[in-house]
Parts: C-alpha cells; structure tokens; sequence
C-alpha cells in the first residue's frame, strides 16, 4: 500500500512535469513525437500513482512478492535506462560539437594562411 | 634539410607560451627546417595572439576539446605541410626545449619509430603523490598490455616519424598519450625513452587543478585502454 503523503508528492512532480513539457513545445525545444511520448510518459505515472493497485496486475508474472517491490525494481530499471541513453547522447554531441571545432579551426587556419599569402604576393609585387 | 613539425597545444598559457617558443626557435634554428602549429585549444587569454606575434602557424578551437584534441588538430595541420618528423611539446614550460636536439638525434639514428620523454629515468621529478601512484599504474598496465618497458607513460614530450601519423593517429580528446602508445604497439613500433630534464611550471593551471579531473581521469584512461584494444 502506498501512503497518501507519497501520492500527492507524485502528483505534485507530474504537475510540474506536465508543465515543463508543454513550456519545452511551446517554445520548440521539443518535436512533436518527443512530447507526445513525454505526455504519454508521466500519464502513466500519474496513472500509477492515483491507482497503485493497478501494478497487482503485472506482479506475479515477474515473482517479485510486493507492488511496491514492482515499483521500485520497474523504476530503478528506467532510470539506468535513461542515465545509459543520455550518456550515449552526450558521448554522440560531444563527438560531433569536437568534430565541428576542429573543422572550423581547420578552415579559419587555411584561409588566414591564405591571406598571409596574398598579402605577400600583393606586397612583392 | 630534415623537415620538423613541432606540434603545441595550448590552453591560457600566454605567460608561459614565449619561453616556450624561443627555446624551440634556438633549438632547431639552423640545424633544421622547421615550422611550429600551435593549437589554441579554447584559451580565454591571449594565447592565440601572442602565438600569431610570434609568426607560427596557429589554430584556434572554439572551446576547449581537451590536450588530445588540440594535437590531433595540430597533426591534420602538419598533413598539409608535410615533414620527416613530428614533434610534440607542451605549452605551460614543463618540457624543455634544450631536449628537442636529443629526441631528434635518438629518431634518426632509426632504431625507433616512436620515442617518448621520461621523468623518471633523470632526476626526480616533482610530482604529488597522487599523481604519481597514477601515472605508476597506468605504467605498469600498458607494459603489462605491451611488451615495452616505459616509466612515464603519460609524457607528452614525444616525436615519431611522419609517415607512421596515421597508424598513431589516435581517436580520445584526452587521453591521447596512452591510446598513442597501445596503437604504437599494435601496430608493431618501436618504442623507446629518453630521460627529459622535469620542469615546475611557471604559470596557468595544470589540468589536475580540481578534484573532478583526479575522479575522471583514471576512468576516462581505463575507458581508452578498452577502447584500444575492442
């Protein structure tokens, strides 16, 4: 059994949650699919929450005795899942952020050389 | 003339970076045809200015990718130019350059393809203690890894044939010495060390200035070891 006190955190959290991800459409910082799946996301967690109970239903196909046992073993996989693809996101921008510095360095290097160049010529001539 | 690419990456090290730059200018001057790249590797101060001043070639990183990343910047600038050797020297006056002549004469004699400077084949060096049970592990494990023998396998005080630039040609931003090394010995070359006189550094920061480089860097280094070798 979940206490009411938890219940309401949680709802308190989805509430903000909702929030922020209609402030992050509004404003483009997310597609389309991205806040559907968001909405989708943190209506089930509100769906969770108000009806706990709901979780009797998966229980025993995983043998984990308790709800609150689903819960949390659920819970803690998600988040492992999320802290993996944020580090693969990140390890991915990083690379290309990296990639493009060193391009842009790369291209500024050349045509400053190439003015220098210029400037030589124009000056001997 | 032996043509030599002096490779520098540098970050806030205007202070530093002058000293640095004459000592190479009076080492190689005359003796060989030399062009310096330096990599301003996102430096807040004047470090790119005082490098432009000083008339070598200089590239400038929008932000900083890290000491890797500044070399291997440096290296696709050397491709163009085209050399028999690559240098590579540190900008914060920890190397110095009186021992650029020394890796020189040791790669031409052509016993070895890659050599590197050691700390602690000369005098003791003045490394914390910390710092020092690391730069020990990572020694005993690319050895272990290898069958070279190195003490200071995190020196960055290094020369190598150019034509061997794309087999060296490493991927990390950071960690570059050690995943240099493991490629070297993949790739069949011989390596050696020559004792390099330890310097204080004069000015900037070191990058092990803060406690969250001393908790990444043997994580990041582990993570390069593995990803040398998978």
């Amino acid at each position: 059994m979940i206490s009411r006190g938890i219940q309401v955190v949680g709802l308190g959290v989805a509430l903000i949650a909702f929030i922020l991800t209609y402030l992050l459409r509004r404003k483009d910082r997310l597609t389309s699919r991205a806040f559907l799946f968001w909405v989708g996301f943190w209506f089930t967690f509100v769906i969770v929450d108000v009806f706990p109970s709901l979780v009797s239903y998966i229980t025993p196909y995983f043998d984990l005795g308790t709800n609150m046992f689903t819960l949390f073993a659920f819970s803690i996989m998600g988040l492992f899942v999320m802290v993996f693809s944020l580090y693969s996101y990140l390890s991915n921008l990083n690379y290309k952020v990296n990639r493009l510095v060193r391009k842009q360095a790369l291209l500024d290097w050349k045509t400053n050389s190439l003015v220098i160049s210029l400037d030589r010529v124009e000056t001997d001539g | 003339m032996v043509r030599v690419a002096v490779v520098i990456p540098a970050h806030n090290e205007e202070q530093a970076l002058p000293s640095v730059l004459k000592g190479v200018k009076e080492a190689l001057d005359g003796v060989y045809e030399y062009k310096i790249f330096l990599i301003d590797d996102g430096s807040e101060d004047e470090t790119a200015r005082v490098a432009l001043e000083n008339g070598i070639e200089v590239a400038r990183h929008a932000y900083a990718t890290g000491v890797g990343g500044a070399i291997k910047t440096g290296f696709l600038m050397v491709k163009e130019w085209g050399s028999d050797y690559i240098i590579q020297i540190d900008a914060d006056g920890q190397h110095s350059p009186s021992d650029l002549c020394k890796f020189l004469d040791e790669i031409s004699g052509g016993e070895y393809d890659l050599i590197i400077g050691s700390r602690f084949l000369g005098a003791s060096p003045d490394i914390n203690f910390v710092r020092r049970i690391g730069i020990s592990f990572f020694t005993w494990l690319v050895n272990r890894l290898t069958s070279y023998k190195l003490t200071d396998i995190t020196n960055g005080y290094r020369i190598f044939r150019a034509e061997l630039l794309d087999e060296l040609f490493f991927s990390s931003e950071k960690h570059w010495a050690i995943e240099m090394t493991l490629l070297a010995s993949k790739n069949g070359l011989r390596v050696k060390e020559v004792p390099i006189e330890p310097m204080l550094r004069k000015s900037g920061f070191s990058q092990f200035h803060n406690l969250t480089m001393f908790f990444w860097y043997p994580l990041r280094a582990i993570k390069q070891i593995f990803s040398a070798y998978v």
